[in-house]
């Protein structure tokens, strides 16, 4: 208890009184180490996050219906709307829309000398009234407008398929232009001319590669009538998990195909591992720098101190208590440099990313700041803290009394 | 009370130097004796290796009936503490306290109540001539006062024994008069044993039991008062 007070005395006696400069240093240096490991690790997090909402967003939805596999497998869901009727009865559901898809080549004639180049990519029949509810690629045009779900002779194209954007590829059509017309040759032979409405950039996902036209349109060329490819859900995942939902669906459609996006973003998963392996190391070393520099900073300030150290011995002071000294003054500048690091985060860069957002083509960036993320890597600078306020002191401790008196 | 024999310590170095060579002598409880010599002859060594702050080369000295160095690094500072009061030649005083602070940090760290260490680290400076100046950091006092308040400090665990290095060399006479004189009061009043380290034995001898002559750190002689 008295070895308590008596180090908490000399603690505040040391800060109130020591140098205000070197104070002032200290805790800056111990705030920006503080945001510097909170911000690593939750701009390192966001970009997964950003990957699996991109995803979801643009391609997947939540939940994902595909056609009867056993006991024979079929290539459409039959009698869609009266199906997604039904899955909008589920609490929590917050949207449906459906997609035809169609294997396809898309040729175009750029100068309009009879060359045609031509690309594979799939085209998407949708319904242009409900598809933005679910997916919201519709943000995405670059170019020209969203169908109407009349349009019959109309196509958008991806930029991977149109070519000319930011991103050119190899198997791009070289630079197609809203107005242009371009050749849509079918699976089965059938050869349809549209005009291309708009253009889209999607970077992620296969819409990015694809076009897309009405379902109206896909239906007339298939020669089928309310059926689907797939049904997308948008959920409320605040209510329920994605995998309660796609239970539901299961139980409601026994014989159909159900999958989550997890499921489906399972190729994603280990890209999105090592990326949060990457996230830890990175903020692990930033810890450990972190460590490293309250440690020089303490034991700078111990051997400064040497002369008080040396002082303290003569008069009979434990080494516990001029120790515990310098563990208290260590944790001080630790939490008040934490408090202005996390005010700093929180308060200055936060705002500041939410004003002026990372955007990267696969969408937006923002820092995610994991609760049990920042307790851990807290907890562990109080530790580097305690620790460089403990072993600095104690080898000046350990210094005879009258060498450090002297100096 | 203090039984020394045969000590000797050798600094280390390129050249060792022997600054203390074979001293033996004893001091009984309550005497209030002065060490002298011309500078340089090892006296502030001499009380240095009584005050348990530096370890000598050989010999022995055991104080209060304990073989003192034999004693563990904690249990050495517990002794400091609780019965040794130490006034440094260069006052040592800690910058960051008052001197309020200063003189009472030892009792804090013994455990003593803290209006009573207040109190009695006020009084102790009182006596000294800074009640006026409690609330001063050493940096805002004159060396003589820096002295003054490390020898309120050296009091303030009432120490059986007392070790003064010289505790009246930056004051002039009637304040070196005060300071001898509260030794000799505490000699009088508790029993304190006192070691003094002086360059003028003369001011000293009104109060003093004996004195030791140091020379090139060597005994040279007692004298009895
Ligand atoms: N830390 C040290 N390392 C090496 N030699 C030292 C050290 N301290 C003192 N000495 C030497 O030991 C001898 C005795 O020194 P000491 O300080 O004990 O003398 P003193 O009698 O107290 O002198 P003064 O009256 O000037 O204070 C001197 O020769 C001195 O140079
Ligand atoms: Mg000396």
């Amino acid at each position: 208890m008295r070895t308590v007070r008596t180090a908490l005395f000399i603690a505040t006696k040391s800060i109130v009184q020591g140098s205000k400069a070197s104070m002032l240093l200290m805790i800056c240096i111990l705030a920006l180490s503080f945001l510097n490991v909170t911000f690593t690790a939750g701009i390192l997090a966001g970009f997964p996050q950003a990957v699996y909402a991109n995803l979801v967003d643009n391609s997947t939805s939540d939940v994902v219906i595909n056609p009867q596999q056993y006991p024979t497998v079929r290539t459409y869901i039959p009698d869609q709307a009266r199906l997604r009727a039904e899955i909008q009865t589920i609490p929590g559901v917050e949207a449906t829309t459906r997609e035809y898809l169609l294997a396809s080549s898309v040729a175009f004639d750029k100068y309009h000398d009879g060359q045609y180049v031509t690309t594979s990519g799939e085209v998407y029949g949708v319904d242009p009234s409900d598809v933005n509810t679910v997916l919201s690629f519709k943000k995405d045009l670059i170019a020209g407008q969203f169908l109407s779900p009349s349009d019959t002779d109309q196509i958008l194209l991806g930029v991977g398929v149109a070519g000319g954007g930011k991103y050119p590829q190899p198997a791009d059509l070289g630079g197609v232009k809203v107005g242009d017309k371009v050749r849509v040759t079918y699976s089965n032979g059938d050869i349809r001319t549209y005009t291309v409405k708009g253009i889209y950039s999607i970077l992620l996902g296969n819409l990015g590669d694809s076009a897309i036209i009405t379902s109206r349109e896909a239906e007339s060329e298939l020669g089928v009538h309310d059926e689907a490819s797939q049904i997308l859900v948008k959920t409320n995942l605040q209510y329920a998990s994605v995998d309660q939902y796609a239970a539901k669906i299961r139980a409601l459609f026994p014989n159909l195909k159900v999958q989550t996006y997890k499921q489906l973003l399972a190729v994603v998963a280990p890209v999105i591992a090592a990326f949060n392996l990457i996230s830890y190391i990175v903020s692990a070393i930033s810890i450990l720098i972190a460590a490293v520099i309250i440690f020089v900073l303490i034991y700078i300030n111990a051997v400064n101190r040497r002369r008080q150290i040396g002082i303290l011995k003569a008069i009979g002071l434990r080494q516990s208590i001029i120790v515990l000294s310098y563990v208290f003054q260590s944790l001080f500048y630790m939490t008040v440099g934490s408090i202005i690091g996390a005010g700093l985060a929180f308060g200055v860069v936060t705002p500041f990313m939410d004003a002026h957002p990372i955007v990267l083509p696969i969408g937006v960036l923002y820092p995610v700041y994991v609760p049990v993320t920042i307790a851990i890597s807290t907890l562990m600078l109080v530790a580097a803290s305690m620790l460089a306020g403990y072993f600095p002191s104690k080898l000046v401790a350990r210094e005879n009394i009258l060498t450090a008196i002297d100096r | 009370m203090i039984t020394v024999s045969h000590l000797s310590k050798t600094y280390p170095g390129k050249v060792p130097n022997p600054a203390l060579k074979d001293i033996s002598f004893s001091v009984t409880e309550g005497e209030f004796i002065i060490i002298s010599g011309r500078s340089g002859s090892g006296k502030s060594t001499l009380l240095h290796q009584l005050g348990l702050l530096d370890v000598p080369s050989g010999g022995s000295i055991s104080i209060d009936g304990i073989d003192v160095l034999n004693l563990t690094d904690a249990e050495r500072s517990q002794f400091r503490l609780k019965r040794l009061g130490y006034v440094f030649q260069e006052y040592a005083l800690i910058a960051e306290f008052t001197a309020l602070q200063n003189v009472y940090l030892p009792a804090m760290a013994l455990g003593v109540e803290s209006a009573a260490y207040k109190q009695h680290a006020k009084q102790l400076l009182t006596t000294v001539g800074l009640g006026e100046r409690l609330d001063h950091y050493p940096s805002e006092l004159s060396g003589g006062e820096q002295q003054r308040v490390a020898v309120a400090r050296a009091l303030i665990n009432n120490p059986k024994v007392l070790f003064a290095d010289e505790p009246t060399a930056n004051l002039d006479h009637l304040s070196a008069k005060v300071v001898l004189e509260l030794f000799a009061k505490l000699r009088n009043e508790t029993g304190q044993t006192i070691l003094l380290v002086t360059h003028e034995p003369d001011e000293a001898r009104p109060f003093i039991d004996r004195s030791i002559w140091l020379s090139d750190g060597r005994i040279d002689r007692f004298e009895e008062r």
